[in-house]
């Protein structure tokens, strides 16, 4: 039974079903990109372990296809398999053995890419510093804890949480957060007060005047959801785990601006829908913009940001010029010259947190010289060969 | 063989690891921290923030006498204005994504405000005028009831709706009028970021 499963995950039959999957996975999600846009594609068709039907229900799914994940697992394993079963050290298969390696590495660093780097973006204005950078496609509510005059207590909790889980609860939190609606993408209104129309689903804070339209999600990649939830305070004692009696319903949604207020137990929470930020343990500081065109056109010639890097805990203060391929790295992050506000007042800087980021490139390198090496040998053994037969 | 069947367990369980972890990406993590009070973060730097990075920028004149008016989640701005007799006006800027309910619906809200029925469709046309700024078009509304009366003017541009609205008692309304059409006229947008 060991034997068949070696032979199975071993065999090249294997790689041949796993790339030809791959192929009609990117065939598929390629189509699949005219309707859901290539956020939602990358996650339903590649960073998952299946397709999933129908792909919009909570309840029940059947998988359909295998997802990017599962292809490229298996090809991994397959390669890593085969590679260690049929390993002999030979001069001769030098070049075999580092092609090999090379494509491990490029599909491993892709694995890992994946699932481990963060893009973010960071918009300054002038003069403007910032100790965090903001995820345009991912929000999350943010619980504050406002009541320390010295500090606040942030409990970020993702989206994602909010749509898959009905009730959030935390140690940091003295309150359980029951979500009663959540909409990936809406449009809020004034409510009518005279009763017609679509009334408002909360009952406290700035929601009470608002009701709220569902929208499809936006797919287009310049298109923004705007995500609203409507949620319940529901206070918990912590010592008994019983709940109280709950503070009302608030409406949150990034399409709102400053953070609603509420108290419990003699402490002051906000609650803001914003988002999803990564704060830095340093900060950066716009010091200056500057754009320059062809002359007599509106074309971009060059756009640069001066910006001054403040690490207190290296004991770092310098200024580094960011421009169009040449990005700040600092501290695990690669911070990219991306856009900019169209009077020039605002820079925005793409921030990638990628540890894998190498492996490409050692990979390409690894594998160009097995290849070499591989061709070498032959053309080396070919050319003997032919000299031989003249002789 | 002993050797390699260790191996490929091995390999198996590594794979097994992988794809599992693959499944539990750390955007469903709950994170806490603690941040340090910064002076950039006090209520008045919150509330001139944009709303958010999509939004686009809005600027204005301020006429001279009017003040920062009381904050709300609502609003994008707020400003007061105090009249000589001690009556006050209240200034809003407040904006939504899409086109923040129907002109009926909107006019109806102000009119049930101030104490004055609905209208319906066929009245609305005469209540609604158009205001021509130095960049914007406008509609206006101009409400008056039997103590209060609103000025609103809004606009609808890149999917975003935009209301401006002064209002207060009839005398004092009547008396800033004039600075509300100035600051109406100076309303201008700036290009989206890129």
């Amino acid at each position: 039974m060991l034997y068949k499963i070696v032979d199975l995950i071993t065999s090249l039959k294997l790689t041949i079903a796993c790339l030809a999957a791959a192929m009609v996975l990117v065939l598929a999600g390629t189509f699949a990109q005219v309707h859901f846009g290539i956020h939602l594609v990358q996650q339903r068709y590649f960073q998952s372990l299946f397709v999933w039907w129908p792909p919009d229900a909570r309840g029940f799914q059947i998988p359909i296809f295998p997802g990017g994940y599962l292809v490229g697992g298996l090809l991994l394993i397959n390669l890593i398999a085969a590679h260690v079963r049929r390993f002999q050290w030979t001069w001769r298969k030098l070049g075999i053995h580092l092609t090999h390696a090379g494509l491990i590495i490029m599909l491993a660093g892709g694995l890992f890419t994946d699932l481990f780097a963060v893009e973010s973006h960071m918009r300054l204005t002038n003069g403007e510093a910032k100790n965090y950078s903001e995820d345009t496609r991912h929000d999350e509510l943010a619980v504050i804890d406002t009541t320390n005059p010295e500090f606040d207590q942030v409990t970020a909790i993702p989206e994602k949480l909010l749509w898959s889980t009905r009730v959030v609860e935390h140690p940091s939190l003295p309150f359980q957060v029951v979500v009663r609606s959540f909409f990936s993408n809406s449009r809020l209104e004034m409510a009518n007060e005279s009763g017609n129309g679509p009334q408002p689903i909360a009952n406290r804070g700035v929601g009470a005047q608002v009701s709220v339209q569902p929208l499809a999600r936006a797919t287009a990649p310049d298109e923004q959801n705007v995500v609203t939830a409507v949620i319940e305070i529901v206070p918990v004692d912590l010592a008994s785990g019983a709940t109280h009696e709950s503070l009302g319903t608030w409406l949150v949604s990034d399409a709102l601006g400053a953070p609603q207020t509420f108290s419990w137990m003699n402490q002051t929470w906000q609650l803001v829908m914003r988002p999803a930020r990564y704060y830095k343990p340093y900060s950066i500081t716009l010091q200056k913009f500057t754009h320059e065109r062809y002359a007599g056109t509106e074309i971009p010639r060059n756009f640069a940001s001066t910006v001054t890097l403040i690490d207190p805990d290296r004991s770092t203060s310098r200024d580094v010029l960011v421009y169009m391929n040449h990005p700040l790295r600092y501290g695990g992050e690669t911070f990219y010259q991306a856009g900019f506000q169209k009077d020039d007042s605002a820079t925005i800087l793409q921030v990638v947190h990628n540890p894998s980021f190498l492996a490409p490139y050692v990979a390409c390198v690894i594998v160009a010289a097995g290849l070499l090496i591989q061709f070498s040998y032959h053309l080396v053994g070919f050319a003997r060969r032919r000299r031989t037969a003249i002789a | 063989m002993l050797m390699h069947n260790h191996v490929f367990r091995l390999l198996f369980l590594g794979g097994l690891v992988i794809l599992i972890s693959a499944c539990d990406r750390n955007d469903q993590q709950i994170k806490v921290y603690r941040l340090v009070k910064a002076p950039s973060e006090s209520p008045i730097a919150e509330k001139a923030a944009p709303i958010n990075s999509a939004t686009p920028q809005i600027k204005w004149e301020l006429p001279s006498g009017w003040g920062e008016g009381s904050p709300s989640t609502m609003r994008y701005a707020s400003f007061a204005a105090t009249e000589d007799n001690g009556e006050k006006v209240d200034i809003s800027i407040v904006t939504f994504p899409g086109d923040g309910g129907s002109d009926l619906d909107n006019v109806n809200r102000w009119r049930q405000q101030i104490g004055l029925a609905a209208v319906d469709e066929g009245e609305l046309s005469s209540i609604i005028a158009p205001f021509q700024g130095k960049q914007i078009n406008f509609s206006t509304a101009d409400v008056v009831g039997p103590d209060s009366r609103t000025l609103a003017a809004w606009v609808r541009r890149e999917g975003r709706s935009w209301f401006f609205k002064l209002s207060g008692p009839k005398d004092a309304v009547e008396k800033e009028k004039p600075k509300f059409v100035k600051f109406l006229q100076s309303v201008r947008f700036e290009k989206d970021a890129v």
